[in-house]
């Protein structure tokens, strides 16, 4: 940046970074916290996407409130582990994940990491419009309206050419994923069985089989997956976050992963009704889900799970298209902000909105295998997981990128469990399915 | 040539319009200067070089991940026939 020339870029993350320096020199912990807070929180609540939920959901339906209701803590926790290193890795290098990849590791592997996230990204926002049209199927809105209603409302959002509206208006979006939590209530559970379950990890109804262990590898897919980690070190950038803030950066992080936990447990909760009732419904779609809740939550409280799922679709799109634009422009060496003016970011923003639009597109094709893309995409978000947290690990212990901001050895055990569990998780599923008649 | 303002030397302006900040290049540098600095250093970065135990990693990471796909669509396939 030269000192004649300043573009819109630099002075609204300039114009961000003023805020922050006036609330940390008035020691007004509260306002620097608000001004700081955004990506951690929108990563985890936009984990809880439209497949997510309904994963949860067929959990609760399947297996009441048991053993899946402290596994979804640790999932949670796993993920914490990983986006912590991501707000370093962002606020100390300033630079977006596909970058560092490319950087380090050249463009063989940066390609190979690359196709993983355009993959699962496709994959992942068909079934964000999936269940946009499946929770506005509840109240009769037309597919073609529901989908081109969600595109709209997301491109305003990014019309304003700036991170922070941007951020504020999908984080409020994202805050009413918290609407499972009030309906885990509504369907007034026994919270002796939840307490139970969660200091036991049980009951598991039916013992550990293969629909266990898809079920659970889905509920892994629902809090990890590659789209994560190049959201939240590109939105780290973005934001303008520095070494500074890296304290607020993890508050940030815990606090999502808290929220997206509970109301993940909420939605568990919620549709556990259906397990007591005996009625199996794991491959309910997300209009079916809330019209056998009905009896259970009535109308309102059905429509209120109808209107979640259609949220998660809208906030996780937005969010799993920026992280597709960002690792384009970072890889194109393009603008690739949020703050780029349209003339600085063409590119940017083209990625950004020709997703959504492609995407939702193929929601609308008559007789296109909506289930295949729905039953895949959190087992392959598992299974595409473990080379991206091994960049992760080799990224964070660079110390050309990191310097003092390096993994310890602590930090690193964690980093390596949440990787080695996550590829045994997925080696006990290809057991399943290579041999059948396999039991644990 | 314009003087660098740096860390405590930021004024005490709480906000200050988008439009005025492009105006104000000083005080845009100064805001970002720990930004500036961090993108130097990424730019000067060079691939590193990779030792055969960490190519081994790395390769059998990409294994693991192409045998995994097919193993998830063959159970698609099952599932949806």
């Amino acid at each position: 940046m030269s000192l004649s020339n300043v573009n819109r870029e630099s002075a609204a993350r300039a114009r961000d970074r003023l805020r922050v320096v006036a609330a940390r020199r008035s020691h007004r912990a509260l306002r620097l916290l608000w001004l700081l807070v955004g990506p951690g929180i929108l990563v985890m609540l936009g984990e809880n996407d439209a497949p997510s939920m309904l994963s949860y959901a067929a959990t609760g339906s399947t297996f009441g409130v048991g053993f899946f209701v402290p596994f979804i803590l640790v999932t949670f926790a796993m993920a914490f582990v990983a986006q912590e290193i991501t707000v370093r890795l962002g606020a100390v290098s300033k630079a977006g994940h596909a970058e560092l990849i490319y950087r380090r590791f050249g463009r063989f592997w940066g390609n190979f990491a690359m196709v993983d996230l355009l993959f699962t990204n496709v994959l992942t926002l068909i079934t964000e419009f999936v269940g946009v049209a499946a929770g506005a199927g509840f109240f009769g809105i037309p597919k073609w309206l529901s989908i081109s209603g969600a595109i709209v409302l997301i491109v305003i959002a990014n019309l304003f050419r700036r991170y922070w509206t941007w951020e504020r208006i999908v984080l409020a979006l994202a805050m009413f994923n918290l609407v499972f939590v009030a309906l885990a209530f509504w369907v007034h559970p026994n919270w002796a069985a939840v307490g139970h379950a969660l200091l036991t990890f049980s009951p598991l109804p039916g013992g550990w089989n293969n629909n266990t262990i898809v079920i659970l590898l889905s509920d892994i897919g629902a809090t990890i997956t590659p789209w994560m980690l190049f959201f939240q070190q590109g939105a780290v950038c973005d934001k303008g976050l520095t070494t500074k803030d890296l304290s607020h950066g993890r508050v940030d992080t815990a606090l999502g992963a808290l929220l997206a936990a509970l109301a993940a447990m909420g939605c568990v909760i919620a549709t556990s009704p259906l397990y007591v009732h005996h009625m199996n419904a794991a491959q309910f779609g997300a209009a079916q889900f809330a019209q056998a809740l009905v009896p259970y939550l009535g109308h309102i409280g059905a429509a209120l799970f109808a209107l979640g799922i259609l949220d998660a679709g809208i906030v996780a799109a937005s969010t799993i298209s920026i992280s597709s634009a960002y690792a384009f422009g970072e890889v194109r060496r393009q603008a690739h902000s949020l703050n780029a003016s349209f003339s600085e970011g063409k590119a940017f923003y083209a990625v950004l909105i020709g997703t959504l639009v492609v995407t939702g597109g193929v929601v609308l094709i008559p007789h296109f295998p909506l289930e295949f893309a729905v039953l895949m995409v959190n087992v392959i978000a598992v299974l595409t997981m473990p080379p991206a947290i091994g960049f992760l690990l080799l990224l964070v212990n660079d110390p050309d990128i990191m310097g003092e901001y390096r993994n310890g050895k602590w930090l690193n055990a964690l980093g390596i469990g949440v990787g080695g569990f996550v590829s045994l998780a997925g080696l006990i599923y290809a057991l399943t399915v290579i041999f059948p008649n396999f039991k644990l | 040539m314009h003087m660098m303002i740096t860390g405590d030397k930021l004024p005490h302006e709480p906000d200050v319009d988008l439009r005025d900040l492009q105006q104000r290049p000083e005080l845009v540098q100064a805001l970002l200067a720990e930004h500036e600095a961090s993108v130097r250093k990424v730019e000067q970065l060079q691939p590193r070089k990779l030792g055969p135990g960490l190519k081994a990693v790395i390769w059998s990471l990409r294994i693991y991940v192409v045998f995994m796909v097919v193993v998830a669509i063959i159970q698609v396939i099952h599932t949806l026939q």
